[in-house]
């Protein structure tokens, strides 16, 4: 972008200052103006045009910088755009491409993207036939998503929300995926917290990071979410899938309900204004499966929404609930009970991942969703206080096994393959009433085993691939299950 | 004779954004002072602003053959106060200060071009050399002679440097 005297000369159109509030700026003329066009102040800042009348312009400013009145102001007749380009990975950047951390020899891409662009239509989209990777086996086998798949992340603060998203994160990376992680008004320790969580697991060079503090301009983090999906449309068109996990709407929605307020729009349902629902519809509308030049590419999007003491029901929880293919509920009273990660199934939809799944997972998914089903039952039954029947004894000490089977240590992944052959030696060894338990202790070993031995994975993968349904599978396991466990602990 | 052709020669005697201001704040200060209390007479709140301007009002008023009740005072300063806040400002960025005669006869140009109803905001900028940048309605054109130069080295720099 070139500065405030080329565009005076180039564009001969001047606008001043006339009152400012907060990131909000009015301007007198500039005649031609557009909205959403990029505005740049003598002082070198720069703004965009939210909306004009015939007095004024109001512009939302990217600085924190006051503007005094009188201020010099010019249009630049171009719009809001994102530095894209594969210099980005690794990097933590704002919404605009400057970086956020010290970071050696990086240079703002000089490609450009529109930030605010027209989702795909319909014929440019595909259904979602395959699934999506997190190493979160209780999400892999029970609540499947799908690659380009809109899933909401909900739940209460300080429920695992986060962890979730750093687990698909680290899973999809092994998939070599691209992964943006946008932080939306996040404080400056949690994001120093993200980039050492994957330069820890080396997976820097296939992540970029899109990031507001809490207390950078509001213009600014506003328009984070955008500027992460621009990215994630650029690495689409490049030929690869993108995994955008969007942390978090619910303060996104807050930003912009302040900008809204600060430009004196009416007020609407819990002071956010009308336009909230078309603002995030816009921007998750823009994510999906897609035909493109280098095949079939998608935008897994996973927008994170915070619920208040577990309400569901509130204004931008449902607005986002409707617009995704599903949510996947953080329950505080499961994470109080030490269940890791705290998803709740029954109050979890995923509304396309399972048409992704084989046979194979298809029966394993249903049976343990109906065995979860049956056990709340009769967890909920033993609250009466009632002398519990052997049968229903027996269902409640596997209940327990199945759930510490899902239980998972924050921020390590699981293959889905090894997380099949394990749950299927754990069914089988319930079947045959043995007590054993068939990971034990080490399951960190078992999983780095999985990854660094080729000769055993490949051997459980084929395993896996030649079963149809999961009697089958049981069967195969009771034969083969201890040698392939035994072939990754040698 | 409609009621606001008795302001005209005031009106079109105003050719710059300081001498609106100044009469704005003038007719703030005789409005103030008259109505302060009910004894003070319109003359007498007249010594308060400048004799010049004083002496445009009370010509109005008697060619005009207003009442000087507070009334019709109150009135005659509302509609005037409307009136100068309605001009359409063309500022200009000129290198030098210019001298009243000089202003005179911009202002003169720029009624006789484009009509009454204008005021000039001058700005000192020694930097543009000479010419003017003329901004009117958010519209930017540069006529200096610091642009002219500009180009000429952009374009010519070699024939010049030979």
């Amino acid at each position: 972008m070139k500065d405030f005297k080329f565009y005076l000369d180039s564009v001969s159109e001047i606008g001043f200052v006339d009152k400012s509030s907060s990131a909000i700026i009015y301007v007198t003329g500039l005649p031609n103006v557009k909205p959403d066009e990029i505005v740049i102040f003598e002082t070198g800042e720069i703004g965009m045009v939210l909306s004009f009348d015939p007095d004024n312009v109001e512009i939302l400013v990217f600085s924190k910088n006051p503007i005094a009145h009188g201020t010099k102001v010019v249009r630049t007749d171009e719009f809001l755009k994102v530095p894209v380009g594969i210099e980005l990975l690794g990097k933590i950047i704002d919404p605009l491409g400057n970086p956020l951390t010290a970071m050696d020899a990086y240079k703002k891409p000089s490609l450009v993207r529109n930030i605010n662009t027209l989702a795909a239509g319909i014929l440019s989209r595909k259904t979602i036939t395959k699934q999506l990777e997190t190493g979160v086996p209780i999400v892999d086998l029970v609540m499947p998503l799908g690659i380009g798949q809109k899933e909401l992340i909900i739940g209460d603060r300080k429920t695992g929300k986060t962890n979730f998203l750093m687990q698909a994160i680290l899973a999809q990376t092994k998939q070599k995926h691209i992964c943006i992680y946008a932080a939306i008004g996040k404080k400056r320790l949690d994001i120093k917290d993200a980039e050492d969580f994957f330069k820890k697991n080396n997976i820097s060079d296939r992540v970029i990071v899109v990031a507001c503090g809490f207390d950078d301009p509001i213009g600014l983090t506003y328009l984070v979410p955008f500027a992460a999906m621009t990215i994630g449309e650029y690495f689409r068109d490049e030929g690869y899938d993108v995994l955008l996990a969007l942390d978090d709407l619910t303060t996104h929605a807050k930003f912009y309900r302040e900008i809204s307020l600060l430009g004196k729009k009416f007020p609407g349902r819990n002071s956010y204004p009308g336009d909230i629902f078309y603002t995030h519809a816009k921007l998750l509308e823009r994510a999906g499966n897609f035909v493109t030049e280098k095949g079939e590419k998608a935008i897994t999007c996973l927008p994170v929404v915070e619920t208040v003491q577990g309400d569901l029901s509130g204004y931008i929880q449902t607005n986002i609930m409707s617009m995704t293919d599903g949510h996947l509920y953080f329950d505080s009273d499961l994470f109080a009970k030490g269940r890791r990660p705290a998803i709740n199934p029954f109050l979890s939809v995923t509304r396309v991942g399972r048409q992704t799944q084989s046979t194979l997972k298809r029966d394993i998914n249903r049976e343990i969703l109906s065995f979860l089903t049956i056990s709340e039952k009769m967890q909920n039954f033993t609250h009466f206080g009632a002398e519990l029947t052997e049968s229903t004894k027996i269902t409640l000490a596997v209940a327990d096994k199945v759930v510490k089977f899902l239980d998972q240590a924050p921020l390590t992944t699981m293959p889905i393959n090894l997380s099949l052959l394990l749950f299927s030696m754990l069914w089988d060894n319930i079947l045959q009433n043995k007590n054993i338990e068939p990971m034990g202790p080490d399951i960190d070993k078992l999983i780095n085993a999985y990854k660094s031995k080729p000769q055993a994975k490949n051997e459980i993968d084929q395993t896996i691939e030649n079963t149809s349904s999961f009697n089958d599978f049981l069967k195969t396991m009771r034969e083969k299950g201890e040698g392939l466990l035994a072939s990754l602990r040698n | 004779m409609k009621p606001i052709l008795i302001y005209f020669d005031l009106i079109t005697s105003l050719k710059t954004v300081d001498e609106v201001n100044d009469l704005s704040s003038e007719l703030d200060s005789l409005a103030s002072i008259l109505f302060k209390s009910e004894k003070m007479t319109f003359e007498k709140a007249l010594l308060s602003i400048r004799e010049a301007t004083a002496k445009k009002i009370m010509e109005i008023f008697s060619k005009n053959k207003i009442d000087s009740n507070k009334e019709a005072v109150r009135d005659f300063l509302e509609t005037l106060k409307n009136l100068i806040q309605k001009f359409k400002i063309i500022k200009l960025i000129l290198a030098f200060d210019p001298t009243y005669q000089t202003i005179e006869k911009i202002h003169e140009f720029v009624s006789e071009n484009i009509g009454i109803g204008y005021i000039l905001d001058i700005e000192i900028d020694e930097t543009v050399l000479g010419g003017s940048v003329v901004i009117f309605n958010g519209i930017y054109k540069d006529f200096t002679l610091r642009k002219s130069l500009e180009e000429a080295f952009a374009n010519k720099s070699l024939k010049l440097l030979k």
